[in-house]
């Protein structure tokens, strides 16, 4: 199934509606498609924000903005919970659900505590659809600075939300996993997919193209997941999205003592600003990573902004873009 | 022939309460098959809805499997909307009151929107109504069916009796 017919068939008849007239390559533009209730509903296309108008017409008007009522969230949240809420109660905790296809849905609302811990998120107030994109081969030209020999360097991808880490993180495990021709025969991947937005898992089966010898735990958390993998499917590289716990950092230890390699990816802007983070810093000045590479939007999501050696710090661009 | 024929209104009369019956008591059991396909299955509401109607059959069964399969379909609409078409589609094969029927739809309200909790307290809400009226039913059956017949039997001779 396409993007947008995956998309439109969890979407509830009014908004649905919408997006009918939009041709299949403009939708493929969209990333965010935000609904709170009783305000415009938005879309984040190509980095700019966006009202719909009832017609379906992208405007930048206020004024002429289709206005998203209450029980067009409810409907949605039936057709994406496959009328079935209940059964989302763990995924609710965390505050989003994962649609097939990979999309991550977060969702706000009225959080319901029972004794002490959060049970569940009722009466809901906004969602913010955030439609995954496999982009094969955005990962190929920086393939070249990843690689070592018969092997890959331990790589560490710095973005700010909303540039592309996620999709450039799936398109290495691919290339990784596949290799390429005349330069990389491609390795045994394990994949630790907490929040199935990598492989987009569908009934544990990933919907996205990760690779032949990839090997996806879906929907299991970053630490333990990677000792998992360690003991049972003996990977040569273990990829991870976003790292940022102490935990997370003593599994990345144990996976380095293994002999495995990493690739992980981390909220960040540059270098600097994961060096004033305290759990991050300790992993630059350890040296673990060999390769630090930082993502922008500067134009588009995916621009690959530096290239750093992760033991000399010095960036392998060099004022050159790739 | 009068007096078969007002004795066949009887009998109806005493049947037709005992067929209503028979559906009240499947739509009591596949409600209690929903709620353990919800309690522990976990399964999503359209399989548990096609599930339950494979497993009651019937005219009553006809309604789950429909709304599960309109479910699958994924045309943008609520639990409730389909969960309505679908009793409204069936209403007419069943021996239903205006009274169950209204009750079969506040059924789909809640249907597919809340958690686990109240999923179980909106079935159960509609598991007690039907407790009650399937009671009841069986308490009027007990005193009133003979007399349904009898009283048939009885009318068409003084029917016959007025007119001759």
């Amino acid at each position: 199934m396409k993007t947008k017919e995956v998309i439109l068939s969890f979407l509830s008849s009014r908004i649905k509606s919408l997006f009918y007239h939009i041709p299949e390559e403009e939708f493929e533009k969209i990333y965010e498609i935000r609904l709170r209730v009783n305000k415009p509903l938005i879309l984040l296309k190509e980095g700019q924000y966006y009202f719909v108008r009832s017609d379906g017409y992208l405007t930048k008007k206020l004024e002429q903005a289709f206005i998203v009522f209450q029980k067009d969230i409810i409907d949605t949240a039936q057709l994406m919970s496959d009328y079935s809420m209940y059964a989302l109660e763990q995924e609710l905790k965390n505050g989003y659900i994962t649609l097939q296809g990979g999309h991550r849905v977060g969702i706000t609302g009225k959080v319901v505590i029972e004794k002490g811990v959060i049970k569940t998120i009722k009466y809901f107030g906004a969602m913010n659809i955030r439609i995954s994109h496999q982009i094969i081969d955005c990962a190929r030209e920086l393939f070249p600075h990843i690689i070592n020999g018969e092997n890959i360097n331990h790589t560490l991808i710095i973005s700010p939300p909303g540039c592309g880490k996620t999709t450039m993180l799936r398109d290495l495990i691919r290339l990784v996993s596949d290799g390429v021709e005349n330069l990389f025969s491609g390795i045994t991947v394990g994949v630790v997919d907490e929040r199935s937005e990598i492989g987009g898992c569908y009934q544990g089966i990933p919907q996205n193209n990760v690779g032949i010898k990839t090997d996806v735990l879906d929907g299991c958390p970053k630490a333990e997941g990677m000792r998992m993998l360690l003991r049972s499917m003996s990977p040569r590289v273990i990829a991870v999205d976003e790292i940022g716990k102490m935990e997370d950092i003593f599994a990345i230890e144990d996976v380095m003592n293994a002999g495995v390699k990493l690739i992980c990816t981390v909220h960040g802007s540059s270098l600097a600003d994961i060096q004033r983070k305290p759990v991050l810093s300790e992993l630059i000045n350890k040296k673990i990573f060999e390769r630090f590479v930082v993502l922008s939007n500067r134009k588009g999501p995916g621009t690959v902004e530096d290239i750093i050696d992760g033991i000399n710090l010095n960036s392998l661009m060099k004022g050159r873009e790739l | 022939m009068i007096i078969t024929g007002t004795a066949f209104i009887g009998y109806l009369f005493d049947r037709f309460e005992l067929y209503r019956m028979k559906d009240l008591e499947n739509i009591k059991r596949a409600l209690l098959f929903l709620k353990g396909e919800i309690d522990y299955m976990i399964a999503s509401l359209p399989v548990a809805m096609e599930e339950v109607g494979s497993r009651v059959g019937t005219n009553i069964g006809k309604i789950f499997s429909h709304v599960g399969e309109s479910m699958k379909n994924k045309r943008g609409y609520s639990a409730e909307k389909l969960w309505k078409e679908s009793v409204e589609l069936y209403k007419d094969s069943t021996y239903l009151s205006k009274e169950d029927i209204n009750n079969l739809l506040a059924l789909g309200t809640a249907l597919g929107y809340l958690d686990k909790e109240m999923q179980k307290n909106n079935i159960d809400l509609l598991l007690v109504y039907l407790e009650d009226e399937i009671n009841r039913l069986k308490l009027h059956r007990h005193k009133n069916g003979r007399l349904y017949k009898t009283l048939g039997f009885l009318g068409g001779i003084l029917i016959v009796i007025l007119l001759y």
